[in-house]
């Protein structure tokens, strides 16, 4: 509360200001609900109610026919046809490969591109560390699709970006390898930099006063002090916003983990669930041409009984753990406001 | 800030090295620091983001295909992909997009996270939560596209509602890109980075400037607009990058049409070139692509000063 | 030493990284003396039910059955079930450039359901040669004629990349046969005509309801069927050896003819609003606003109809207390002066090229089992024994091999269907499919234009309202086709070119000639001896 002065509150027009902006910002977050609203009111619609135009505001009978498929899905209760019609092996061991990836991610992302952007923000100077700069984020402007199959290579046969692993030559030996594909690594590993979070820390780090961290070299800190007694603590809130952004941006990918995982062992959530659902959307089909075969195929996915409530359930399970490290992350987004305050 | 941790600087260290306090005479020392630093980002970088890249770019000189031999055709796919009106046209369609989106949706963001840090601590912390909560791109798609129904969408009942005429939404040609902007004016902005970021401003610059008369929104156009500046001017670095490669969004909207009006560059490599498999014209296009957005992102730079003390 | 220290937790992450990196690389590898068959687990290759299923169901304890027999006798075989979605075009091309991809995926994803894209694909070499394979089998004797026909799609090059695994009467028209009853409308026979379409859906029209809904490309079937489009089958596409792509379009030579048949397919949308289309009316969308009464006809193809899902189709007609094709009707696709444009389809299955003789002989071999051979027969005889659902042993009629009877089931797929649909889809599996010029040229090796400007256009004419300058816009679209086309060099010399369209064009002159014979005499054959006859002599 830092804007409205501190003494006279109590002014009328001081008031009704106030109150209109409260009114906004619920305003706002009315609107903002909504879409959260027709998810969860999707999914407690009966199969053939999801479809009509317009929507139905509330089920007209509420069918939680959609919910139990998702709790018979979440306890990999194979007493159920339709959950083995919709995933090969339990939830719980996608779960787990999400979380191991997203979390391993997350441990290894967050203090390497901290260093890098707090060095390129701090430490470098001139044209190194514009160079520097343009290095790190120079990527985030290549459309991913381009490297995709480059970079998928590079997980079968590290450092050849090559189908089959070439021969040292005058020899029968192969060349000695590094392959990460279809382990939890492929996923991580080249996910751990990310351009992303590089901008976001260094955004935050610039706003640091070169004053400080100028006083603490005067008193003889060593850099990595430098960074961890004085500039983390006062980065928790980023560190948390950069983490909330890694673990979803891992979560949330598809078509890399496609390629890269096949067993079941590194498979994720996204390639179980998400696929079932890309399939239905069937969008952007621009020509006749296109439509026929991709409507078969997602009519077979339709028969086995997955409707839109079905699937609307399916994109609740996926957020749900991206919105509980949401709320992880505005905690520790408010302890920067209590640090702040003790200062 | 002179609690500066004196802990680590144990005596039994100290002889064996210089002393600490000369490590700013000596910017080599710094040099060193920023070298260990960088370089485990650095090498990640150079592995999975430029070294894929490069050997695409190369690709980009050949008939590239996805199995099999290939060979060297030279600037074969950059004339093609130049001499493409429909790539001219997705780029006039890039640029609009981008232009527009940053005018509609970036100040939203910033404007809310300040007001929100006006609320009492308990109803910020419930106020930020659903402000800011998450959605999938896809549930977001579904759910646009109902309200867009051009016949029975809630968007055409609000609009009839009003008195206007009936209203085509997605299906008219002038209108489409404001339309798919539109969800974004309200939703999905990166104010929880702003919030972030509004955290480290000292609450005494606001004290100080109340002192000296400052009103609500001068203290706003004095205190948190110059210091939020540096953030502001990455995610706008950042909204720039991202809005000239805008792909699913259109993609699960739209498709493109109508007539073209909604197809950006990523979607013509993503749901032309890739789909037709002339992956080398995919590659040569994002290289194009690619050297269109750092010639903004260096003029940007060179424009734009991100020092919140000038 | 002090720096060491300092640096120390920033090295251990180095370190651990690089440790824990070496440790996962470490891949034994094996020599491969089994066959193994890695299958995504989906349709259209062999699923692979899970125990749960097997216990709960029993189609798949019967499925389970018989893939388990086939195992039995190729006891070198094992099947091994993959995390992959054989759907995602971008996701299979990566995972076949490196060599991971399962063994048989649907052939036209390769292409993106694009079948010009798809034989591009087979011409890369994404798909196996199955040519040698579907002679030793004598698939041509097992196979339909009809199947035949429509397994031209799948040769490039006289060389065969993909077999049948369905097919499909092809879309038309699904209509509310009950409404044009109650009504007192005339049910649209074979031979009715766009004409006919547009006053049945002004007739059905009502404050609530559109008479018709079509996909956002309806308007290129409509064009088609007077002969205007952007395919060699049209009057709009000159042959032109002596530029680099060999094609050219003239679209104004007839702009008003155009301008005019697009402007009755705008007048349905826009002035009689009894057609419903959309830049998002997709397939499903089509079924739901048949399915929700919010319009009377669309366009659809025949697997729809025979969706047993909840709320689909039969299950609508039964909560209305009426047989399927009492409620609804298959129509043929409406005509305009060229025969009719719709046709059946099907999909194929392609093998992985990168497997070795062994591997694709016996991935060949089930899929020869379970779609035609024994496997088949017992899943079919199998469940009509569970089930006695005639339906879901029609479910796909025609068949694959042409059967109308099989062994130990009674009833046929009238008796499942009903006379008079099943009798609709038997007309609509007939109808001919147009000969297609990529069969009578060398396959093209070089990248192909998209013929989006005409799509665009289309979409264009489609969605706005209002006055718009129809045969001014016809030749900017000429323009920018034609624009896109100059930059293509196709790789296909001259003199083959020339040779293949001369088979190609006796080709199509004898089909129209069948088949639309007023067409051909006023419309084809003029601009025929006009623009084509020059170049080919």
């Amino acid at each position: 509360m830092a804007l409205f002065p501190k003494v006279g509150r109590k002014q009328p027009a001081l008031r009704l200001s106030w109150y209109t902006l409260v009114i906004f910002l619920i305003i706002g977050i009315v609107l903002h609900l909504f879409p959260f609203a027709f998810m969860i009111v999707t999914s407690l619609k009966p199969a053939e109610e999801t479809l009509r135009m317009p929507p139905t505001a509330f089920p007209e009978e509420v069918d939680t026919a959609a919910w139990e498929l998702m709790f018979n899905v979440v306890t990999a209760d194979d007493t159920d046809p339709r959950v083995s019609a919709l995933l090969r092996e339990p939830y719980i061991v996608y779960f787990r490969n999400s979380m191991i990836q997203a979390v391993g991610s997350l441990v290894l992302s967050l203090p390497i591109t901290a260093f890098a952007a707090y060095a390129n923000s701090k430490l470098q100077r001139g044209r190194g560390a514009r160079y520097t700069f343009l290095f790190f984020i120079g990527t985030l402007m290549i459309p991913a699709i381009v490297t995709l199959i480059p970079a998928f290579l590079l997980t079968r046969n590290f450092p050849f970006p090559l189908p089959q692993t070439p021969m040292i030559p005058g020899t029968e030996t192969p060349f000695p390898v590094i392959r990460i594909w279809d382990t939890h690594w492929a996923i991580i590993i080249p996910s751990i930099f990310s351009g992303f979070n590089f901008l976001l820390f260094k955004g935050f780090f610039d706003t640091i006063p070169d004053s400080i961290i100028q006083a603490a070299r005067v008193d003889g800190g060593s850099e990595l002090n430098i960074f961890r007694r004085i500039v983390l603590p006062m980065s928790v809130p980023v560190f948390a916003v950069a983490a909330w952004t890694q673990f979803g941006a891992v979560w949330n990918s598809f078509l890399w983990p496609l390629v890269v995982t096949q067993s079941a062992n590194s498979t994720p959530t996204t390639v179980a669930v998400q696929s079932l659902i890309n399939r239905v959307l069937q969008s952007g089909a621009t020509s006749p041409e296109q439509a026929n075969s991709a409507s078969v195929a997602m009519q077979r996915i339709m028969e086995a009984g997955l409707s839109w409530n079905g699937m609307m359930v399916l994109s609740i399970i996926q957020t749900i753990p991206i919105f509980i490290m949401f709320l992880i992350c505005q905690e520790y987004l408010l302890k920067g406001i209590r640090i702040r305050g003790l200062k | 800030m002179s609690s500066v941790p004196t802990a680590e600087r144990l005596p039994t260290d100290a002889p064996l090295e210089m002393p600490e306090k000369q490590t700013q005479r000596h910017p080599g020392r710094r040099r060193r620091a920023a070298l260990l630093f960088v370089l485990p980002a650095f090498l990640l970088q150079l592995t999975w983001g430029w070294y894929p890249f490069f050997v695409a770019f190369l690709l980009s000189f050949t008939d590239a295909r996805v199995r099999g031999p290939i060979s060297w055709t030279g600037l074969a796919s950059y004339e093609r992909i130049l001499g493409d009106p429909l790539v001219s046209k997705a780029f006039r369609v890039t640029l609009q997009y981008a232009t527009m989106e940053i005018i509609l949706t970036f100040t939203i963001p910033i404007l809310v996270a300040i007001l929100l840090m006006e609320m009492p601590r308990r109803a910020m912390r419930w106020m930020m939560v659903l402000w800011f909560l998450p959605l999938s791109p896809i549930s977001g798609a579904i759910l646009w596209r109902y309200m867009y129904n051009a016949q029975y969408g809630l968007m055409q009942a609000i609009a009839t509602g009003l008195g206007f005429p009936e209203q085509q939404f997605l299906n008219s040609e002038p209108q489409v890109l404001f339309w798919l902007i539109f969800p974004a004016i309200l939703f999905y902005g990166p104010g929880l980075i702003y919030m972030a970021a509004l955290q480290s401003i000292p609450q005494s610059y606001y004290e100080a400037a109340e002192v000296e008369g400052a009103g609500f929104w001068r203290k706003i156009w004095t205190i948190s607009l110059p210091r939020l500046r540096p953030i502001i001017v990455l995610m706008l670095l950042f909204s720039i990058i991202g809005s000239m490669q805008q792909f699913d969004w259109a993609q699960l909207m739209t498709g493109g049409q109508p007539n073209g009006a909604s197809r950006t560059i990523v979607m013509y490599i993503y749901g032309t070139l890739i789909p037709a498999l002339r992956y080398a014209d995919a590659v040569a296009l994002s290289v194009v692509l690619f050297l269109v957005i750092s010639t903004l992102v260096i003029l940007f730079r060179i424009f734009v000063n991100d020092d919140p003390d000038t | 030493m002090q720096t060491t220290r300092k640096y120390r937790s920033l090295l251990t992450i180095i370190a651990v990284m690089a440790v824990s990196v070496l440790a996962f690389s470490i891949t034994p590898v094996t020599a491969q003396q089994q066959i193994t068959i890695k299958t995504a687990g989906q349709w259209p290759f062999v699923e692979v039910p899970t125990e749960a299923q097997i216990e709960s169901d029993p189609f798949y304890a019967l499925y389970d059955q018989i893939v388990q027999d086939w195992l039995a006798e190729n006891p070198n075989v094992t099947i091994e079930l993959i995390d992959f979605d054989p759907w995602n075009q971008q996701g299979l091309l990566t995972a076949i450039a490196g060599g991971t991809a399962p063994t048989a995926w649907s052939a036209t994803v390769l292409g993106g359901y694009n079948m010009q894209n798809t034989r591009a694909a087979f011409r890369q070499g994404l798909a196996a040669d199955v040519t040698e394979l579907y002679a030793e089998y004598e698939m041509d004797n097992l196979v339909a004629t009809y199947i035949q026909d429509y397994n031209a799609n799948w040769i490039v090059d006289e060389r065969m990349y993909a077999v049948p695994v369905n097919f499909n009467p092809g879309n038309s028209i699904v209509y509310r046969r009950d409404l044009v009853n109650e009504l007192g409308l005339e049910h649209p026979v074979a031979g009715w005509t766009w004409d006919d379409f547009a006053e049945l859906a002004a007739a059905l029209t009502t404050d609530e309801r559109w008479g018709a809904a079509m996909p956002p490309w309806g308007m290129t079937w409509y064009l088609r069927s007077y002969g205007y489009g952007a395919l060699p089958t049209a009057i709009n596409i000159v042959p032109d050896p002596s530029t680099g792509w060999n094609w050219r379009y003239d679209f104004t030579h007839d702009a008003e003819g155009m301008a005019q048949r697009i402007g009755e397919y705008r007048a349905m949308i826009f002035d009689d609003r009894s057609l419903l289309t959309d830049v998002n009316m997709f397939d499903q969308q089509v079924e739901q606003a048949l399915l929700d009464g919010t319009a009377a006809m669309g366009q659809l193809h025949a697997g729809f109809l025979r969706n047993r899902a909840p709320g689909k189709f039969i299950d609508v007609a039964q909560q209305n207390e009426m047989a399927l094709e009492e409620m609804w009707g298959f129509a043929p696709f409406p005509v305009g002066t060229a025969p009719e444009i719709q046709h059946p389809f099907g999909d194929a299955v392609a093998f992985n090229p990168d497997l070795s003789d062994a591997e694709l002989a016996a991935a060949f071999d089930l899929y020869h089992y379970m779609w035609l051979g024994e496997g088949y027969e017992r899943l079919v005889q199998g469940i009509y024994e569970q089930t006695n659902d005639l339906q879901r042993i029609w479910g796909e009629f025609p068949t694959l091999t042409g059967n109308t009877s099989f062994e130990g089931v009674e009833g046929g797929p009238a008796d499942a269907w009903g006379e008079t649909l099943a009798s609709e889809f038997e007309i609509a599996a007939n109808r001919p499919i147009w000969p297609n010029v990529a069969d009578f040229q060398p396959a093209e090796a070089n990248p192909a234009p998209s013929l989006l400007a005409y799509n665009d256009a289309i979409s264009r004419w489609t969605n706005t309202p209002g006055d718009l300058n129809l045969v001014a816009e016809i030749a900017e679209m000429e323009t920018n086709i034609n624009a896109e086309l100059r930059v293509f060099e196709s790789s296909v010399a001259d003199e083959d070119f020339v040779t293949g369209l001369v088979n190609y064009y006796d080709v199509l002159n004898t089909f129209y000639e069948t088949h639309a014979p007023d067409f051909y005499e006023n419309t084809w054959l003029p601009w025929y001896n006009e623009s084509i006859v020059p170049v080919i002599e």
